[in-house]
Formats: C-alpha cells, structure tokens, sequence
C-alpha cells in the first residue's frame, strides 16, 4: 500500500501542468496522530480550483479532523501540506459570537475599508439583508448558518470548507440551503470541500465525492450527471455503492451499538409481568 | 348573598397569597407590640418611632453625612478591590503562568476570613480610613478575581476555534471573543464583592470610628437607641438594595445581547 503511494506521487501522473496549478489543496502522505490514536493514516488529497467535492465518512472515520488540518485548526508540523491562504470554515453550529450583531459577525476579522457594505452584501445574497442588527441568539437554525455561510463567502475564499453545515437543520430548511449553497458556489466558484454522512446530500451537491474510512480515503466517485432532482434518480447505483463503503464490517467494529447489555435487562413491564406471576 | 360571600372569600385568599402580606403583619404586630408596651422601646423602638427618628436624622443632616463617609470607604475599598481582582483574573485566566503564579495566593486569600484579620489590620495601619479601606479591598478581590478567571476558562473553545479559522490575531481573540465571553461572569464577581463590601463595612466600621453607619450603630447602642440602629439596618438593606439594582442597569447595558434582555 505505501509503495502505491510512493508512485503516485513520484510519478508524472498528471497530464498538464495547468491542471497541476489548477490544485488549491494537496496532501501527500498526511498522518495526524493524537497519542497512540491514528486518526489520519498517510492520507493523499488533491482538490482542484473550483470544484465541489464531498467527503463522505461514518463518525470517528476522520472527516472533522482532516477538515480542522485544512482549515488550519491543528498545526500540521512540517507535513506535505498545500492550502490556499484564503480560507473558510462553515460549522455545523454556526459558532456566531452572540455579543456581536448579525453585521459585526460576518466581518470578523476583515481588513480595509468598506467593511460594513461588503458585510451587508455577503448577507443579502444569503436573503438575510433585513437582520444586519439582530443579535444572533434571535435568529433561527437555519438564519444562523446562512449568516455562517456569508460570514465564510465575504472573504471570496479560495477554499471553502463546510464541517456537516446542514446536519443540525430541519428536513424542510435543508434542501432550501443546498440550493443556496449551490448558487452561490457557481456565483463565486471556491473550491468547496463538504463534510457530510448524508449519502443523498453528496450526490445532490458533489462533483466528486470522497469516501473516507479509518483515516484514508478509500473510494472516490465522480458524478457528471447535471445536478437538479433529475441526478438522485439517475444515480441510484452509485448511492447503493457508496453506502456500501459506509457499511461495510461495522459488526466487527468494538464500538457498535447496542452493545448487547441492553438485550439482557427485562423491560419494567417484563419485571412487572414477573411479579405478577410469582 | 352567597354571591358576596364569594367575593369577600376570593379577596381574603389574594391578600394571603400577596407577597407584601407578610412584611406588612409583622410591622402591624410590632407597631402593636410597641404601642402596647409588651416591647420596650430599649428591646425595640416601635416603627412609627424608628421613621420619625430617620426623619429627623435626615434632616439634621446626621444621617447623610454618615453615609456618606460609609459610601467612601466601600467606592473606594471596592474600587481597588476590583481593580486588583480583574488585573489578576486577567492574568490567571489568559496565561498559564499567570495562573500558576497568581491562582495559589487568590486562593489564599479567598480562605481568610476577613474577621479574622482585623486585628492584624489594626497591628498594621491603626485605627484610622487606612484599615478599613484595605479590609474591604481585601475582601473583594477573590470574588471578582474567581469569577473572572472561571469566566475566561469556560468561554466555548469552539467561538475561539472558528475565530482562529478566520485570522484573527491572539490579541484580537481575546478582545473580540474572550472578553466579552467572560464579561458575564465578571458582573457576577461584581455583583458579590458589591455584597461582601457592606458587610465588611460593618465589620471595618466597628475599629474606632469617628463617622459612618458603624459609628451611629456604636454610639446608639451605647445609649440603648434602638430606633438609630433600626434606621442604620434599613440604610444598610437599601445599601446592599441599591448595589444589585447597579450591576442590574450595568448588566442590561453590557449584556444586552442575551437571550433574557433581547427583544424579539
């Protein structure tokens, strides 16, 4: 397996060098440990300027941890990392500071001038033009990450990384933020790099959708089917490939649930039936 | 007719269930108490006579001129003791060392009992303003010195992640996200010291005073003055009253952004 890795980055495997420019992330043979926990292990990622890629992964497969590496949450020591300096995190939870405005929240930490009109732009194109001066503890689920997701694009990243950002909302609101998303993706064109275990969201929204699974990636899939409600039906095969990525061995794992203790305990009815019985 | 009765029944069960009933009927039965000589005026004055004498108090000026000695000694020995208290929670709380250098010696002296070291205050600095504006900045450092260190250690970890992903400097992290996060439980910290200020006033204002509340509560009790100490109790509540009633309007203006104080 690490001869095959070596190769690959030895080799002259990409064709042209525009291609080659074209990469805004690269990683060769990244390992992040945290004591004797292997979490990434010799993992090789290339995204490519503006293209939507998902990561797909059960808990605990590494995804947040690769997406911290990106976003230059944990230092890297001196591994073979390539990241744009222009940079954004989307979280799951909107992480707002409650004790700044709506406004004053998406220009954190912007430089120069026309900070409050490039704010309030970033926040109409996420339809939120009308709460620049709420407090963020007021504002929904769903209003709190599009202000999350205008506070990232204000800052016209190259990378845009996206840590499960629709997880925590509800089945109506979602598919509204995909579409949000997605336009305002093909508006700015950042290379995006979505965490998610949702199988559908992927395929919805990807170009290209890695799986990871015990730290490396272990399947990649590219979809070129025009996105729109058309895609989930035409690519039926592919979902039931990838959730067989996501399924595999989980009877072996150490950690499943439930963990057989429940099983053995009789239910307060059962205890009830018993000591009737006696 | 059993209409009325109703009515009359309804009224009675509001008046029994109404806060102010309580406080109202033990001022009756002191009053009464009082007036009827089943309490002495030198075991307690009754309260027609303890208003009469806080009106004459204040009129003679005795009473504002006290308190406004007592008032200095707490502005000031809170003044220091929060200055001192929010320097080193600052410290503690943002850097390790500051907390391995500062947190043992705070906690030295959150375990004091200020009582305690009054005599050792006297030994020090006699019995003039100096003693009893120290105890009281002593004693007021721990509360907001704790609170403000809790307060920076618990900010979310997460807000300062997401800042860092951001570029924010370290300096503008804790100006934008560490301060404000704690500054919740610096109102706190205040709001305590405000409390333990007065009662080391009282304590402070036992050492030889010449003015203040302590000094009218001495001398009234030297004379059996019931009704005096009663006013000087009532001065001392709307004292402790009107220190909440501050960190109140403070926290309404500084915190304006919590979910109680937001208007939808």
């Amino acid at each position: 397996m690490s001869i095959a890795v070596t190769t690959r980055t030895l080799m002259p495997i990409y064709h042209t060098h525009e291609r080659e420019a074209a990469k805004v992330v690269l990683l060769r043979n990244f390992t992040r440990k945290y004591g004797a926990n292997i979490i990434l292990n010799g993992l090789d990622l290339d995204l490519y300027a503006g293209e939507f890629v998902s990561l797909l992964g059960r808990s605990g497969s590494g995804k947040t941890t690769l997406l911290r590496t990106l976003a230059g949450i944990d230092k890297c020591n001196g591994q073979d990392v390539k990241v744009p300096g222009s940079r954004a995190v989307v979280f799951q939870d909107a992480r707002l500071l409650p004790w700044k405005r709506v406004w004053r929240n998406v220009a954190m930490g912007l430089k120069g001038d026309k900070v409050r009109e490039r704010s309030s732009l970033a926040l109409h194109e996420v339809c939120l033009g009308h709460r620049l001066d709420a407090w963020p503890l007021t504002l929904s689920g769903g209003e709190a990450q599009r202000v999350s997701l205008a506070r990232a694009l204000v800052r016209e990243p190259q990378l845009l990384l996206m840590d499960e950002p629709f997880a925590a909302l509800d089945a109506l609101t979602r598919p509204k933020m995909h579409k949000l998303v997605l336009a305002l993706w093909q508006a700015h064109k950042p290379a995006v790099l979505l965490v998610t275990h949702d199988v559908d969201e992927a395929i919805a929204l990807s170009d290209r959708i890695l799986v990871l699974d015990k730290g490396r990636i272990v399947a990649e899939e590219r979809i070129n089917t025009e996105r729109g409600k058309y895609r989930l039906g035409l690519v039926t095969e592919l979902r039931k490939q990838l959730l067989g990525y996501l399924d595999h061995d989980v009877v072996a794992e150490p950690d499943q649930f439930p963990c057989g203790e429940i099983a053995h305990h009789s239910t307060p009815a059962e205890q009830f039936a018993g000591v009737d019985r006696q | 007719m059993s209409k009325q009765m109703q009515q009359v029944r309804d009224c009675g069960a509001t008046l029994i269930r109404a806060r102010w009933m309580s406080p109202i009927l033990l001022l009756a039965i002191w009053e009464l108490g009082a007036r009827t000589g089943l309490i002495p005026e030198h075991v307690l004055a009754a309260p027609s006579a303890v208003l009469g004498t806080l009106w004459q108090m204040l009129i003679s000026g005795e009473l504002p001129r006290n308190l406004l000695v007592s008032l200095q000694r707490v502005v000031i020995g809170l003044s220091i003791g929060f200055g001192v208290g929010t320097v080193l929670g600052l410290v503690a709380g943002l850097s390790r060392q500051g907390e391995l250098s500062f947190d043992p010696l705070m906690q030295i002296n959150g375990k004091i009992p200020v009582f305690a070291l009054t005599p050792l205050f006297i030994a020090w600095f006699g019995i003039g303003e100096f003693p009893k504006v120290a105890l009281i900045a002593f004693s007021t450092v721990f509360p907001v010195y704790l609170n403000l260190y809790g307060g920076i250690r618990a900010v979310d970890v997460r807000l300062i992640e997401a800042a860092r992903s951001f570029g924010l400097t370290r300096v503008e992290i804790i100006w934008h996200v560490i301060l404000p996060g704690a500054l919740p439980s610096l109102l706190i910290g205040l709001r305590y010291s405000l409390s333990v200020a007065v009662l080391v006033l009282v304590i402070a204002e036992q050492i030889n005073a010449s003015a203040g509340l302590g000094y009218l509560v001495n001398n009234a009790r030297d004379f059996m003055r019931t009704d005096i100490i009663v006013v000087c109790l009532m001065v001392y509540a709307v004292l402790g009253l009107a220190g909440d009633a501050l960190v109140r309007i403070l926290e309404f203006r500084l915190l304006a952004w919590r979910p109680s104080m937001v208007q939808p």
